[in-house]
């Protein structure tokens, strides 16, 4: 069966859509991702292939987003499609930050020169398991105790910056977490709504 | 401010150091150790300190919009000069210091701020998180002629939609004097001052007396001025020189 030429142009317009939400995914720009969005929130088909592509995306391309990326790229996905929201038994599924992911982000920081930087990427090298979750307990004395159980020697001066990226990814994470909360609690109310009119009116 | 609720707030305040010692296993201040650790105090709690040149909140906002705990900065963020900046959410916070302020007032900064920390924001942090309610909470110390506590400290504490403070928190007024009164308790602990006092007193007069002490725990000298007449010692200081001179 042939498509209806009504169909056939609103399905080149979602994939024109999404060429242009990949690509400003790629290139990191927000407001572009944003206004696709929107465009998706009204269209449950498109709103599918960009679900799908992020699946894509992180699944296949072992995308390895920046923490704040991955925060503004949520903000935008829960604001925007409700299907990008969890369900309460998904909401686990964030990952924890990890040891992997600090170490990340010192790499990135261009502030951190000379022989800070060297032993940033010493460490980096010399971890053999970045996955270790970070603790939630971030005092200096709980950071030292993280490097001697990973069985790596750093300086004190490494210990402090990485104890402060770690506190800045932890906070981020945290909102993260929270607008998620908060966008499933409003879908919950949303659904629940309905149902209570549909009640009142049997 | 009466005397009663004076004398509720120092030994709450009192309560509330001693338990910040005992959970951050740091080395309480002493004759032989006076200077206050608050570098390890604050990295013995989920806090960092930052300094930075030129700080208002605008500036601070920014500063945690480029390391991503903020996503965008809030309209009308202030430009004011400030001396201390908090910023806080459910188990982490920042205190930010006016790089170019000299030592001992980015130290009573600290102190302040942290005192907001402990006596306002950690409470109310933790009951949300109960509530299951996130908060983001932000201070503002706002720069002051010195680190006198009479004088400067005009603080403000928001946050990011006002419901849940105004509800929770003490007065504005009363926040900055209990962070004010926080701060000099924690720099100039009751015991060392009185005991640096008793050993030195005889042998200084007045102006070197206050810059002995400020000098040797780290904080102004009027600071320390206000802290001596707080426990009248400095009246007794004055007639221990009249009666000098009387005897000359």
């Amino acid at each position: 069966m042939r498509n209806h030429p009504s169909d056939f142009s609103q399905q080149l317009a979602r994939e024109k859509a999404l060429y242009l939400y990949i690509s400003a995914f790629e290139r990191g720009d927000t407001d572009k991702m944003e206004a696709v969005l929107k465009q998706a929130m009204y269209d449950p088909q498109l709103e599918e292939m960009i679900m799908e592509a992020h699946e894509y995306y992180l699944a296949e391309e072992k995308v390895k987003l920046r923490e704040e990326d991955f925060a503004k790229i949520l903000d935008l996905v829960v604001r925007y499609l409700p299907s990008g929201i969890p369900d309460e038994e998904e909401a686990i599924a964030i990952p924890p930050l990890t040891v992997g992911d600090v170490f990340g982000k010192l790499q990135e920081d261009k502030s951190i020169q000379g022989s800070v930087k060297q032993e940033v990427q010493q460490v980096n090298a010399k971890l053999t398991q970045t996955d270790v979750p970070l603790p939630e307990n971030l005092a200096m004395k709980s950071v030292y105790r993280l490097f001697e159980q990973l069985g790596v020697v750093v300086s004190a001066k490494l210990q402090k910056l990485f104890r402060e990226k770690a506190i800045f990814l932890s906070m981020t994470r945290q909102q993260g977490i929270a607008q998620l909360a908060a966008t499933r609690r409003q879908k919950t109310q949303r659904h629940q709504k309905p149902q209570q009119e549909e009640e009142k009116e049997s | 401010m009466n005397s009663s609720s004076d004398e509720a707030l120092h030994s709450s305040i009192a309560t509330l150091i001693t338990e910040l010692y005992q959970e951050t296993e740091v080395e309480v201040p002493n004759l032989r150790r006076r200077i206050t650790p608050l570098g390890d105090l604050v990295g013995s709690l989920n806090l960092v300190s930052k300094e930075l040149p030129g700080l208002s909140q605008q500036v601070a906002l920014h500063y945690l919009i480029q390391q991503g705990v903020l996503l965008e900065n809030p309209e009308e963020a202030g430009r004011d000069e400030l001396a201390g900046f908090l910023y806080a959410n459910t188990s982490y916070g920042c205190i930010f210091l006016e790089a170019n302020d000299h030592l001992t007032r980015r130290r009573f900064s600290v102190a302040h701020e942290l005192g907001h920390y402990l006596l306002h924001f950690r409470p109310l942090l933790k009951i949300a998180e109960g509530d299951q309610e996130y908060l983001e909470l932000i201070e503002a110390l706002y720069r002051g002629r010195n680190d006198d506590p009479q004088e400067t400290a005009s603080g403000r504490v928001e946050r990011m939609d006002q419901r849940y403070l105004e509800q929770r928190l003490p007065p504005e007024a009363r926040m900055e004097y209990e962070a004010n009164q926080f701060a000099t308790e924690l720099l100039m602990p009751e015991t060392v001052v009185r005991g640096l006092f008793a050993r030195v007193m005889l042998r200084f007069n007045e102006d070197d007396l206050l810059s002995y002490l400020a000098t040797e725990m780290l904080v102004s000298q009027e600071a320390m001025r206000w802290r001596l007449r707080n426990f009248h010692l400095l009246p007794l200081l004055a007639s221990k020189f009249e009666r000098g001179k009387e005897a000359e």
